[in-house]
C-alpha cells in the first residue's frame, strides 16, 4: 500500500505546486500585477521541481518503478528547489530592509516570493522524506491511467502557458525590465 | 530568453516522457544552467553585502 502512496505523493505535488503556479497566473492577469524578472524565474524554479515527480509518472508506464528512478526525480526536484529558494530568497533580502513596500501586493501577510520561498522548502522537506523512505514509497504495482496522464497534461499546459504568457511580457526583446509596467511585445506592434 | 528556457523545459518534459532518460537528465542540467545564468544576468551591485 505505501508503494501505491509513494505513487500518489508525487502527483500530490505536482497538483500543489501546479496550483501554485495557477496562483501566479490569477494574480498576473486578475490583479493586473506584472511579474518581475525574479518572479518568472521562481516560477522556473517550481517547474524544474515538477520534472522529477513527472519523471517518476513517467516510468511508472512501463511497470515498477526502479529505485533507481524514484531517487533521480526526487534527485531532480531537490536540485530545482535549492535554486528556486535562492532566486526567492534573493527577491526577499532586496526589500527586506524596514519600510521597503516590497514588490506586488502582499497575500496573507506575506509577498508572493516570500510564499515561494515557503514553497520551495516544503517541496525539500518533501523530496528529503520521500528518499528517506524510499524502500516503503516507490511506486510498485500502480496503474498509469487517467489521472496520471491528466496530471502530466498539467504540467505539459503550465510550462506552454508560461512561455506564452512571458513572450508577450518580453516581446522580441532579450531580457525582460526589471519592473515590468506592460506586454512589451504588445507594445512593439502599437496595441497597448 | 525567458520564452527559449521555458521551452527548454518543455523539450526536457518531452524527451523525459518519451523514454530518453540521457537526453532528458541531459536537458534538465540544461535547463538548470540556463535558468542560473538567467539569474545571473538580472543580479546587479544594488545589494553588497561585507562579511
Amino acid at each position: 500500500m505505501t508503494h501505491r502512496l509513494g505513487f500518489w505523493i508525487a502527483h500530490f505535488n505536482i497538483v500543489a505546486v501546479g496550483a501554485v503556479l495557477l496562483g501566479a497566473f490569477g494574480v498576473q492577469f486578475l490583479e493586473g500585477e506584472y511579474p518581475c524578472p525574479l518572479c518568472i524565474m521562481q516560477r522556473m524554479g517550481m517547474l524544474l521541481c515538477l520534472l522529477g515527480p513527472a519523471y517518476i509518472i513517467m516510468r511508472a508506464r512501463h511497470g515498477d518503478v526502479p529505485a533507481a528512478d524514484f531517487a533521480t526525480g526526487y534527485g531532480m526536484s531537490v536540485v530545482a528547489a535549492v535554486l528556486g529558494a535562492a532566486i526567492a530568497g534573493r527577491q526577499i533580502l532586496l526589500h527586506i530592509l524596514p519600510n521597503d513596500p516590497g514588490y506586488g501586493a502582499p497575500m496573507f501577510g506575506l509577498h508572493l516570493y516570500s510564499w515561494s520561498f515557503v514553497v520551495f522548502t516544503v517541496v525539500l522537506l518533501v523530496s528529503g522524506v520521500n528518499l528517506m523512505f524510499a524502500a516503503q514509497l516507490t511506486p510498485q504495482g500502480v496503474h498509469y491511467g487517467w489521472p496520471s496522464r491528466l496530471t502530466l497534461a498539467l504540467l505539459a499546459l503550465l510550462i506552454l502557458s508560461n512561455a506564452v504568457a512571458v513572450f508577450f511580457e518580453e516581446g522580441l526583446h532579450w531580457t525582460m525590465p526589471g519592473e515590468p509596467t506592460r506586454y512589451e511585445l504588445l507594445y512593439d506592434l502599437g496595441w497597448q | 530568453m525567458d520564452t527559449i528556457i521555458f521551452l527548454l523545459f518543455f523539450a526536457t518534459f518531452l524527451a523525459l516522457g518519451t523514454g530518453r532518460r540521457r537526453l532528458g537528465l541531459a536537458l534538465f542540467v540544461v535547463s538548470l544552467l540556463a535558468t542560473l545564468g538567467l539569474a545571473a544576468t538580472h543580479m546587479t551591485s544594488e545589494l553588497t553585502l561585507s562579511f
